[in-house]
């Protein structure tokens, strides 16, 4: 969950009044304030509702106020329908309201819309400049849809507006490495780790920016740091793993992964980095076992069919072998997207809570 | 009883000479040379289309027979063009045998502009003289060495003229064992300025972009044009017979880097063809004039997470001395060069990682390639040249330029090879951005030379001093029955007791052709060597001859 979704709005100074004496769309705002600050959502909620309905000309500004943090609740409680319905009725009345953009970008992307909410967080940003959270959101949304370099410049106003906070720098971290820039991203990385010496991503980011410089012996340190503050951290076995399979170290790799295994019985890269292993040591059976779990989970791994058609033909089991080189082929070209970087993006980037708050 | 061979001695025979580890440096000596010939390219700072990016190649031919390697040049063009006289025209550089070079291109009848690509080096119709075969993006064109210092285009008369493709590597083999070489050439893109799509379009399944800035377009998206197959009748003419070979290159890949080679030891020369974004393709020989396309289950076509790599330059030679040519194939920025070894059942074994290759070539966009002995101590060494596709890089703070170091790996002889590339001087690092590249010993000092080509530069021609303090041998092939040149003749040299491995190959690298003598570095030996050569039609020569000479071998005797 958001951290900022459920932090208060103050539009209004602190209600003076009851809330049971409310009668008009302010006092309704005011008392639906009340209560959010009481943590009574629910309550909240309806009194945000009333100082909307009361108003259905749309001519009082606390209707309108109300119709943000109405949709600021609908939001958090997962009501995206509601909460777009609301902010888009509040930003018809109202395109200047930046937080109202920033909810509703909040809220497309809760609501897997990532496309809607660039320009809402885009819009906020525009509106409030001098908002870290609103650069910062608008950096994550910009990565959830791989639009690399625009994140990282999202993300570095974030930076400079909040220098303390470290999710916006691991996070332009993330971006910078996947737009190749993985020296800036170790020196973000550096920074982050001054801050925060037990955040376990920016121990992971910096070992990713690292072995995508070649300098692996300083990547390896990395990810085992990480792994000492998480142990459980699923990113840095694997990537752990990965070193030592490329440098042929078999025993080191496999036991990277089989402690994968161990933390998720389905991890589909732990189960192909072993069957790879097997099968340079000539046990294609077993192997076949752990290429057919991969593909359980990912079908569409070009890599796991192709890898069993030779586990198949190193067991001699030629017709099998041809039939998983014909689905291997069935899979189709490329799976480079539109960015001609072969490199691949990092499938996570950290957490999403944290950053700078919408203040 | 030996055949008689004409050995010509180039040098004296010192014994006891180191057989590793020399001092070796490569010394720029371009400008020395007399080559004052620039490369025109595409465009600088940026390029509108992909057709400005793959740049061109160099040939190290003896075209006047005179034993010192002369130097071809291709020559590009821009989308601006130039005014009538002024084009950039391909160079031929005569060897005048003391470090220099005289630019013979007009006397020859070499002058001709264009986007030209490659240069591919053969003797096709059997007459003594090596002819010339260039690739544009337009019209290739076949020059035939009239034996007198000049060429003639015999594009229309060999029947060659007509098709207007983007030829890239192109390379000659006698695939029939007809005496006759024959001809591969690859093709890249169906590409029309007309039609192309600009840089940083949004057109799905193009790519258009890189790491999110606009570039040109493609490879990715952009439709592959067929590679062709042409067999040389005799009588001085090609048939094309791409379709009756068997399909060659059906689904139209898109082509770059070729290089013909005998990997299954059975007499014939199989063909390699690494292409771009897109498996590689390995057709061997089924010796009755067709070919199996078998890089998939050769183990070559993807790598060994099935992904298709972005194949440029292509080069194979027996790195490991077991009798068995091997394979190198430039890449990507962001993959690693592959390196493949034979296992001698057509398939071969994904050594990339193994060898160290992969860790020293991750961060390389590479293009020429080319296995070489440069310290001639009897195992192959694998030069790399490497050069961005893009110039805007250079403008968007990333890790990667533009010019990127051309990159040397030195053969441990177990299996691994070490970047030396910071020990040989600064010259052959550069940085560049690099595409052809060639080998020959164009001085005839026993160790093999260098010669580069770049986007937009001069070439840059690299003098070995020091290679020769171990010891040499130096094989030219005449062929009678077989194919003039022997291209395909596999030539063994055994001394001190160790046997390795040449085949005389006709193009390979990235758009670029060395010299045809078959060279080989033999360490520390200063005993007798034995050479064998096996020709294309099945003739087998031997003879016994003293190290550290340039040889030449006929056929028969």
């Amino acid at each position: 969950m958001l951290r900022l979704v459920i932090c208060s709005m103050a539009f209004f100074a602190a209600a003076a009044g009851s809330a049971q004496t409310a009668q008009t769309p302010a006092d309704h705002l005011r008392a639906g304030q009340q209560y959010q600050r009481q943590g009574r959502l629910q309550d909240a909620e309806a009194e945000y509702r009333k100082a909307v309905d009361l108003d259905p000309k749309e001519a009082d500004i606390a209707s309108l106020y109300g119709q943000v943090l109405l949709g600021q609740l609908c939001s958090a409680r997962g009501d995206y329908p509601c909460a777009i319905a609301q902010l888009q009725r509040a930003l018809r009345r109202d395109p200047t309201l930046g937080k109202a953009h920033y909810f509703l970008g909040i809220t497309f992307t809760l609501a897997g819309q990532q496309d809607r909410a660039v320009p809402e967080l885009a819009e906020a940003a525009r509106l409030e400049p001098q908002n870290a959270a609103f650069h910062y959101y608008l950096g994550l949304a910009l990565l959830d849809v791989a639009r690399d370099a625009e994140a990282a410049g999202a993300l570095q106003k974030a930076v400079d507006l909040d220098p303390a906070d470290v999710p916006s720098r691991t996070n332009l971290a993330w971006a910078l490495i996947n737009i190749g820039r993985n020296r800036e991203a170790v020196g973000v990385l550096d920074h982050a780790l001054k801050l925060e010496r037990t955040d376990p991503s920016a121990w992971f980011l910096r070992g990713e920016a690292r072995r995508r410089l070649g300098n692996t012996d300083a990547a390896v340190a990395d990810f085992e740091k990480s792994l000492e503050i998480d142990s459980r951290s699923e990113d840095a076995l694997f990537s752990l793993g990965t070193i030592a399979y490329l440098r042929q170290d078999f025993d080191r790799a496999s036991a990277c992964f089989v402690r994968l295994l161990a933390i998720d019985g389905d991890h589909a890269g732990a189960h192909y980095g072993l069957a790879k292993i097997l099968l340079k040591q000539g046990r294609a059976a077993d192997a076949v076992s752990h290429l057919v779990a991969c593909i359980a989970r990912d079908p569409r791994s070009k890599g796991a069919h192709y890898q069993l058609a030779q586990a198949y033909r190193q067991l001699g089991e030629t017709e099998k072998a041809q039939k998983e080189l014909q689905v291997f082929q069935s899979l189709g070209g490329d799976a480079n997207g539109a960015d001609g970087a072969p490199v691949e993006r990092l499938a996570k980037r950290p957490g999403r809570g944290g950053g700078p708050s919408s203040r | 009883m030996l055949p008689p061979v004409l050995i010509i001695a180039l040098g004296a025979s010192p014994a006891n000479r180191p057989s590793a580890n020399v001092d070796i440096t490569f010394a720029d000596v371009t400008a020395a040379a007399g080559l004052h010939t620039r490369i025109v390219y595409g465009g600088t700072g940026q390029n509108k289309y992909i057709l400005e990016t793959t740049g061109t190649g160099v040939a190290f031919l003896d075209y006047d027979n005179d034993g010192w390697p002369d130097i071809f040049l291709v020559n590009g063009s821009t989308l601006d063009g130039f005014p009538k006289g002024q084009e950039p025209s391909n160079h031929l550089f005569r060897n005048r045998h003391d470090g220099t070079f005289e630019d013979v291109t007009r006397r020859a009848g070499l002058v001709q502009s264009g986007w030209g690509q490659g240069a591919a080096v053969a003797d096709y119709d059997n007459d003594g003289f090596d002819d010339l075969f260039v690739t544009y993006w337009g019209q290739n064109r076949l020059y035939r060495n009239r034996g007198d210092g000049t060429f003639e285009d015999v594009t229309v008369r060999a029947g060659l003229a007509g098709e207007r493709r983007w030829g890239t590597s192109a390379a000659f083999a006698d695939y029939d064992n007809d005496g006759f070489v024959d001809l591969y050439v690859a093709n890249y893109i169906d590409f029309d300025p007309r039609t192309a799509p600009l840089p940083g379009a949004k057109i799905p399944g193009v790519n258009c972009s890189y790491r999110g800035f606009a570039v040109m377009c493609g490879p990715r998206g952009l439709k592959g044009e067929r590679d062709r197959l042409y067999h040389n009748t005799g009588k001085g003419t090609f048939t094309d017979v791409t379709v009756e070979a068997g399909e060659i290159d059906k689904d139209g890949y898109r082509g770059l880097g070729v290089a013909w080679g005998d990997v299954n030891n059975d007499g014939y020369p199989d063909v390699v063809v690494a292409n771009d974004a897109q498996p590689n393709l390995l057709y061997v020989n089924q010796r009755n004039g067709r070919f199996r396309e078998s890089a998939l289950e050769a183990g070559i076509a993807v790598d060994e997470d099935g992904r298709a790599r972005a194949g440029m330059g292509v080069d194979l030679a027996d790195y490991d001395n077991d009798g068995w040519l091997d394979l190198a194939i430039a890449n990507f920025y962001g993959e690693p060069h592959s390196l493949y070894a034979n296992q001698k059942n057509v398939t071969f074994l994904d050594t990339t990682w193994a060898s160290g290759i992969g860790r020293a070539t991750m961060h390389h966009l590479g293009w020429g390639t080319r296995f070489m002995d440069y310290d001639n101590d009897g195992w192959k060494d694998l030069l790399l040249v490497n050069g961005h596709v893009y110039p805007e890089v250079d403008r968007q703070k990333l890790d990667e330029t533009y010019a990127e170091p051309t990159v040397l790996l030195r053969n441990g002889g177990n299996g691994t090879f070490a970047d030396v590339t910071a020990s040989v001087g600064d010259a052959l690092a550069g940085p560049r951005p690099g595409r052809g590249l060639a080998v020959a010993d164009y001085d005839n000092d026993g160790d093999l030379d260098v010669l580069i080509a770049s986007v937009n530069a001069y070439p840059c021609l690299l003098e070995n001093r020091g290679g020769n303090a171990n010891h040499w041998l130096t094989v030219r092939l005449v062929g009678r029955k077989s194919n003039r040149d022997g291209i395909g003749a596999r030539v063994t040299v055994t001394a001190g007791g160790v046997s390795r491995v040449e085949e005389v190959r006709s193009g390979a690298s990235y758009l670029s052709h060395s010299d045809f003598r078959a060279h080989f570095g033999l360490g520390g030996t200063t005993s007798n060597a034995t050479v064998e050569v096996r020709w294309p039609g099945g003739q087998v020569d031997r003879l016994e001859t003293p190290v550290d000479r340039a040889i030449v071998v006929r056929e028969g005797g």
